[in-house]
């Protein structure tokens, strides 16, 4: 995998320099906070271990389908004809000149997260290093630990950041800055080389966190109740009633298209640095696997146990409801207070998030670098420095208003997900055609892809999607519409921050039709 | 709205589903890594 292909433009493509690099790349794409934040508290939640049913049907049904698809665009766009951005990539399957436009959302999805994700990585750079040198260590409380971060973030006052909002501001700088070298530095001397030193240290210490936890016990003997082993069953231990309940398989596919990091643009933009014949069924099934590993298995063990064991069932309930910030920077910084070398493990804990985001973060910068590169002829610097620009400017509003956050993560970071997992369900297996399509899922393939999965990508992946938009319509898009529950002072910040999206995605259609009237000037290819 | 749930270890339900999950998805990842550097091994150098 290692020779450079060229581009319609006549550039030279960059390309993986190994397959093992691709697979720690594809799993750190995929492998990010939510594995082990967002996955522990959806099924704390959503009824335990019976969360599992609905979560592996949904990764049958939904998350491997549409990874095999995102992975079979990618190439088929990459290798034949030099699109590493799902713009060029939907024009070449449907051949009509308007789809193209259609393929905007594999830049809009990518490079709306990647601003507030790139915030929210920068967190946890911090607080490894505020674990390090013990600043947060004697605050004891889930309230004061929130007012820590509210005060971290600029939102609050308080002597632990006599400056408001300077130290976060420069871990956002920092972070920034460490995301758009890798990008500088390209496909396998940047995001290649990135995963093959950040993975096996994610796992390792993804691992030791897991060993310590698991080796716990019952810190507190007057509270046998609150234990590791408590957290265990609070975890895992079946309630069979929540099958009935829609909201639970909902919250399933909703994390299996998460956790996969479907509809972002990011696999097919990874994938389109492969060969014609290069084998994507059993390197994307692989790393679909890596993924599931660190989410069930690791995710699983570290964050909700632990807070049973030192929080007790019924705070944790609470924390769970909270959600991930509660869970990851209020609740576990209190834990390692508690515990022997607290310092290390909390260092840990940040650094394995750190990388857990990092690796995604860049993934989410590369579909926007090759749309810069390959659409527009420029070079990787000159791309890197625009996205620079472009994300030093819109994270602004996301640093200094506290709504910006929340309206982005929804709609681009969760509905325009699903619509575009819609959007190209239909063009790879309708448009372009399931023969095909099937074609290109199974060429090189080194296993053998079930023929089921044929009539899966065909008839019920699409059915299963068309679901979940309905749903997430009714019951969250329609009431975010209207701003129910928000306040009249945070309306006008959720109104701007609305704005600001259409103001991207208008951006990014111009960008596109720009890029194609260059294109199809005389002498360069379609 | 979350169920109370009882504060007990891992019931037979739990361990069972456990070990389905974590067993399954261990299984699969290592079949996975397996079959890959297998098919590496059979490939003639590029």
């Amino acid at each position: 995998m290692s020779k450079a292909q060229s581009d319609p433009l006549g550039l030279p493509r960059e390309a993986w320099a190994s397959r093992l690099g691709l697979i720690l790349a594809m799993a750190g794409n995929a492998i990010g906070l939510g594995n082990f934040l967002r996955f522990p508290t959806q099924a704390a939640r959503n009824g335990g271990g019976a969360f599992m049913i609905p979560y592996f049907v949904a990764l049958l049904l939904l998350g491997i389908p549409l990874m095999w698809m995102e992975w079979a665009i990618g190439r088929y766009g990459g290798s034949h004809h030099g699109h590493g951005s799902t713009p060029g990539m939907f024009q070449v399957l449907a051949r009509k000149r308007w789809v193209k436009y259609l393929g905007v959302l594999g830049l809009f999805n990518p490079m709306v997260v990647l601003i507030y994700y790139t915030y929210v990585e920068s967190w946890t750079m911090a607080y490894s290093f505020f674990s390090a040198t013990g600043k947060y260590f004697g605050i004891t409380t889930r309230q004061d630990m929130g007012n820590f971060l509210s005060s971290f973030q600029g939102f609050a006052r308080s002597p632990h950041f006599p400056g408001g909002i300077e130290t976060a501001y420069v871990f956002m700088l920092l972070t920034l800055a460490i995301n758009v070298w890798i990008l500088y530095r390209g496909i396998s001397g940047g995001i290649e080389r990135l995963a093959k030193i950040a993975m096996p240290l994610l796992f390792l210490f993804a691992i030791a966190l897991a060993v310590r936890v698991l080796t716990l016990g019952t810190p507190d003997p007057a509270r046998p109740d609150w234990s590791v082993a408590s957290g265990l069953g609070y975890l895992w231990n079946p309630d069979p009633s929540r099958l009935s309940d829609s909201g639970v398989w909902l919250a399933a596919a909703g994390q299996i298209f998460f956790t996969l990091s479907l509809g972002m643009g990011s696999i097919h933009c990874y994938a389109s640095y492969l060969k014609r014949n290069d084998d994507l069924a059993l390197t994307g099934l692989t790393t679909a696997a890596t993924n599931e590993f660190a989410e069930v298995i690791l995710g699983g063990i570290i964050a909700i146990p632990v807070a049973v064991a030192f929080f007790g069932i019924v705070e944790t309930q609470s924390i769970a409801t909270a959600g991930s910030f509660d869970l990851g920077f209020m609740s576990m910084p209190i834990i390692f207070q508690k515990i022997p070398l607290g310092h290390f493990f909390g260092t840990l804990w940040f650094a394995l998030l750190f990388f857990a985001g990092i690796t995604s973060s860049v993934a989410m910068g590369q579909p926007v670098m090759a749309f810069l590169q390959e659409e527009f002829g420029l070079t990787r610097r000159k791309a890197a420095m625009i996205l620079a620009v472009a994300v030093f400017l819109l994270i602004q509003p996301v640093v200094l208003y506290q709504q910006f956050l929340g309206e982005m993560d929804f709609w681009g970071g969760t509905f325009a997900l699903a619509v575009f997992a819609l959007v190209e369900v239909i063009l790879f297996a309708w448009v372009f055609g399931m023969d095909r399509a099937w074609e290109e899922i199974t060429r090189g393939a080194d296993i053998r892809v079930p023929r089921a999965f044929y009539y899966i990508i065909r008839y019920v992946t699409p059915l299963y999607l068309i679901l979940i938009l309905g749903f997430w319509t009714v019951q969250q898009a329609i009431p975010k519409l209207r701003m129910d529950g928000v306040s009249a002072d945070a309306r006008l910040q959720v109104i701007a921050a609305r704005l600001m999206l259409v103001v991207i995605m208008a951006g990014l259609l111009l960008l596109i039709g720009l890029a194609w009237r260059r294109r199809e000037r005389p002498g360069r290819a379609p | 709205m979350i169920a109370p749930v009882a504060a007990s270890g891992l019931t037979a339900g739990g361990v069972a589903f456990v070990l389905l999950a974590w067993g399954g998805i261990a299984g699969l990842t290592a079949f996975c890594f397996h079959r890959l550097f297998k098919t590496q091994e059979r490939r003639p150098p590029r």
